[in-house]
């Protein structure tokens, strides 16, 4: 599964916190493109994991995390409009 | 020495008894498997309990014990044989131990389900022919030619390295 | 799908935050997320502490080191996880016994002498002219199956191997001086481009063996542990025409490689950094390449064929099924 993860994470009680810790599980699984946005291919158990992990910190009634899901990346058309970068690839 | 058959074992031989030699021998297929994965993952999650998963003598691995009742927790249904069978031969191996336990209940929380198994002494004449089948199994120099439905084998952890090679 | 991960740059590798961070020299920092990688080669001068191998070993990962020429010096492979007495027995038993032995090791050789004949018939059929060699390719290959031991075998291989090398100049476009394969160093442009690539289809087998139960210093062709993995060196056998050579006649004949691409640094040629990139994405893209297999019914990815290959290996050392050697049959 190719996925884009965002979130939006409120800065209400202790929202810093969350967002750190959100943070950092995010960039365990996927690359960090933007602020708030993490992209790259995972397994579904990875993505169970993921979501497991993510739970544990994500208020329900005040963060929002969204994973949109494609079954490979090359049903993805992906354009740069501004700055383009080559974030995700595995060669550094 | 007499091997000491696992509760895991005696599962896979209600299988697969591919399974059960390959396994047996620590040629283990799930480390990558998807859906073994995500079963430990359930598995490490949903109970948080701390006397889950009583380790009974290094041989059978019992989800947890309530008012003197084995507990069994399964996903879904399909292998509910497996689990029947499973759960008496816990009850089995207590038996020998001396622990007196007549009932077991396997627990479906994602269909909230449950199902009783009840221990009556017929039971134990069959586990111990059972016991006998896998002993002759484990002694075998490789695998039994004895495959399940490829469409049921598409799913096993093991499919690749039962399938490879061919001629089937 | 976890994947291999290159690293070109100078710089630190480090765990952080409980996944990988490289800082490169200018202290530009990049997350690499743990959970994706499957092995790491370190390709520049990058720094390493006990920290990250610890961490590296916790998620069975192994680590390939090159040095400034990228020659390959050494790999870190975490404590084996997977092992079973029963396998290891078995494989030291078909290594200590003659019959045994020689019966995979032909085996390999039957399957790896097959792929540099496909390879080299593929160019026949395209213009090529090289019916001479693969007559002789074919008598050479009906002789295996006569070796009494392991010399004779290695010495019917070197004869398929001399015949093979004479149809690259044939093969290959470009106008370069292909001489004898010397190992080191590299003294011309395809040697040091064949011991590159050679050295990275080891290492790839070297991380498959890892993910199965084998033990990769008991081997059958090569002789057991003489510095390297050995196990690693039969299979890569069977492999590198459909990996390393294939990729290296298309890298010439395209042009993608050429004189250009090669430093002269004293004694030695060193790819430029531009064109080891190249070649290591190349090399990662074709291992990504996908075939239907007939066996699983569904479609295995070329790196993925070769764990498949262990898996057979295995079935053979415990009696079930005797090796077939992997033969391109498409």
């Amino acid at each position: 599964m190719y996925v884009i993860l965002v979130y939006d994470i409120s800065n209400e009680e202790n929202g810093p916190k969350t967002w750190r810790r959100v943070f950092k599980i995010c960039k365990k699984y996927l690359t960090h493109i933007q602020d708030s946005v993490f992209e790259g291919e995972l397994s579904e158990s990875q993505i169970f994991k993921l979501k497991g992990e993510l739970k544990k910190h994500l208020r329900t009634d005040l963060d929002s995390c969204i994973i949109f899901k494609s079954r490979n990346e090359k049903w993805l058309d992906k354009e740069f409009w501004g700055r383009e970068d080559n974030a995700t690839s595995n060669f550094l | 020495m007499k091997r000491k058959i696992t509760g895991m074992m005696y599962a896979y031989f209600h299988l697969c008894k591919r399974k059960l030699w390959y396994s047996s021998y620590n040629i283990d297929m799930e480390q990558d498997n998807e859906n073994v994965l995500i079963g430990r993952f359930i598995d490490e999650g949903s109970y948080s309990r701390k006397d889950k998963h009583l380790l009974v003598d290094g041989v059978i691995n019992i989800d947890y014990i309530d008012k003197g009742i084995i507990h069994e927790i399964k996903k879904t249904k399909k292998m509910d044989q497996m689990a029947i069978a499973q759960a008496k031969y816990y009850i089995y191996y207590l038996k020998k131990m001396n622990i007196d336990v007549t009932e077991a209940v396997i627990d479906y929380p994602l269909l909230k389900e449950k199902q009783k198994v009840l221990w009556s002494d017929a039971d134990a004449l069959e586990i111990e022919r059972n016991l006998l089948e896998i002993e002759v199994i484990l002694g075998r120099e490789f695998p039994p030619n004895d495959y399940q439905k490829k469409s049921v084998c598409r799913k096993c952890a093991f499919f690749d390295i039962c399938y490879i090679g061919g001629d089937l | 799908m976890k994947q291999a991960y290159y690293i070109f740059s100078n710089g630190i590798l480090k765990r952080n935050d409980n996944t990988l961070q490289l800082v490169y020299e200018d202290g530009q920092k990049k997350d690499i997320p743990i959970e994706r990688v499957d092995e790491l080669y370190i390709l520049g001068e990058t720094s390493v502490n006990t920290k990250l191998l610890d961490f590296l070993a916790k998620n069975n990962i192994c680590i390939h080191f090159y040095n400034y020429y990228e020659y390959y010096v050494g790999s870190f492979t975490p404590r084996e996880s997977l092992v079973s007495g029963k396998v290891l027995i078995c494989q030291v038993q078909h290594n200590q016994d003659h019959g045994k032995r020689m019966a995979l090791a032909k085996a390999v050789i039957q399957a790896a002498s097959y792929n540099i004949y496909r390879n080299i018939r593929y160019y026949n059929k395209r213009g090529k002219d090289l019916e001479s060699h693969m007559a002789r390719i074919e008598n050479l290959r009906d002789s295996i199956n006569y070796c009494e031991n392991i010399e004779e075998l290695m010495g019917v291989e070197g004869n398929i191997r001399k015949i093979y090398y004479d149809t690259w100049e044939t093969i290959i476009n470009q106008q370069i001086d292909f001489r004898k394969r010397v190992k080191h160093p590299p003294d011309n442009m395809i040697n040091s481009l064949i011991s590159f690539i050679n050295s990275l289809v080891y290492t790839k087998v070297l991380s498959e063996i890892y993910k199965t139960q084998l033990n990769p210093t008991v081997s059958f062709l090569h002789e057991p542990s003489t510095k390297r993995f050995s196990l690693s060196l039969d299979i890569a056998e069977v492999f590198k025409p459909l990996i390393a050579d294939r990729l290296i006649f298309t890298l010439l004949n395209k042009n993608m490689i050429n004189e250009k691409s090669f430093d002269v640094d004293q004694y030695y040629l060193r790819l430029k950094p531009q064109a080891l990139k190249l070649i290591t994405n190349e090399l990662d893209q074709k291992l990504k390449t996908t075939i239907k297999h007939r066996d699983l019914g569904r479609d295995v990815s070329y790196q993925y064929l070769i764990r498949l290959e262990l898996y057979k290996l295995i079935k053979h050392i415990i009696g079930e099924k005797p090796y077939q050697g992997f033969k391109i049959w498409w």
